[in-house]
């Protein structure tokens, strides 16, 4: 979306600038994963953004056929944000990862007061998906 | 008809919007988009249908996609700057509602809470895009 210019290097953060980042870290948790580990299982239901700060993830079937990856910087379950749904795919460390998690709720907060805060949140979302829509028509298995 | 586009906003909201949009018609068989092209507008079919068609590596034109009312087309490259990826032709009779993309951005940048609303539709039909390619067979 280009209307806004990125300012941070996380991709759900983009939009924001440092105040309002900041703001929005207070929060997040941070969690650590071990390569191999399942952060969440088809059929969970998703309550929570996240976000890559170290390592890498995989979206991967209930066959295991891995259908998505999640880079360093890159968010996951924004998917969840849009449409509730419960989890179509598990999602793993691939890597050890480190990541940090925002509860949709507390997300709901950060934006309710802000409306220049909300859009620019949305926009990031609006870049995420399109990315992930880009890569599946390029996905190799 | 209600776009999907306008799914979110008020009658205040909706006025402001429908200010920068136009309608046109088309008749069977007319190209709405070409491939290749630069526009980044975003188009709601308000009714009639529409066949998406793109050519192949060997030449062939292969229809991927039939469109109707209430569809949304050009949320990806009004995300990313790119040019059209596909023809666009009407298979019956169609009007559609275009959202040039210089007259809403310039709108969406002066109002965030109206931006938000369009975000959050536009993210709402990427969502579904990705959940129909999808293949976890």
């Amino acid at each position: 979306m280009n209307i806004y210019i990125r300012s941070q290097d996380r991709d759900l953060c983009k939009y924001l600038d440092d105040r309002a980042q900041s703001d929005l870290n207070r929060f997040a948790r941070e969690i650590e994963y071990p390569i191999g580990a399942i952060i969440s299982k088809q059929g969970d239901k998703i309550t929570s953004f996240m976000v890559v700060i170290e390592g890498e993830l995989a979206l991967a079937s209930e066959s295991g056929k891995i259908v998505g990856r999640v880079y360093t910087g890159e968010m996951v379950n924004e998917l969840h944000y849009i449409k509730d749904h419960l989890a179509l795919c598990d999602i793993r460390a691939i890597r050890p990862s480190r990541v940090a998690v925002i509860a949709f709720i507390d997300m709901d907060r950060f934006v309710s007061k802000d409306p220049e805060r909300a859009a620019r949140i949305q926009a990031a979302i609006n870049d995420s998906l399109c990315l992930k829509n880009i890569r599946l028509t390029h996905w190799e298995d | 008809m209600e776009h999907p586009l306008l799914h979110h906003l008020n009658q205040e909201e909706i006025a402001k919007i429908e200010a920068i949009s136009k309608v046109v018609n088309y008749e069977a068989g007319d190209l709405l988009i070409r491939t290749g092209d630069r526009s980044r507008d975003l188009i709601c079919i308000d009714s009639g249908s529409v066949a998406v068609m793109i050519q192949t590596s060997d030449g062939q034109v292969k229809q991927v996609s039939e469109l109707g009312s209430g569809s949304l087309i050009g949320e990806m490259n009004f995300v990313i700057p790119s040019r059209r990826t596909a023809d666009v032709v009407a298979v019956t009779p169609t009007r559609i509602t275009v959202f040039p993309y210089l007259g809403l951005t310039e709108l969406l940048k002066s109002h965030p809470a109206l931006a938000t609303k369009i975000f959050k539709a536009v993210n709402e039909a990427l969502a579904a895009k990705y959940l129909n390619m999808l293949d976890l067979s």
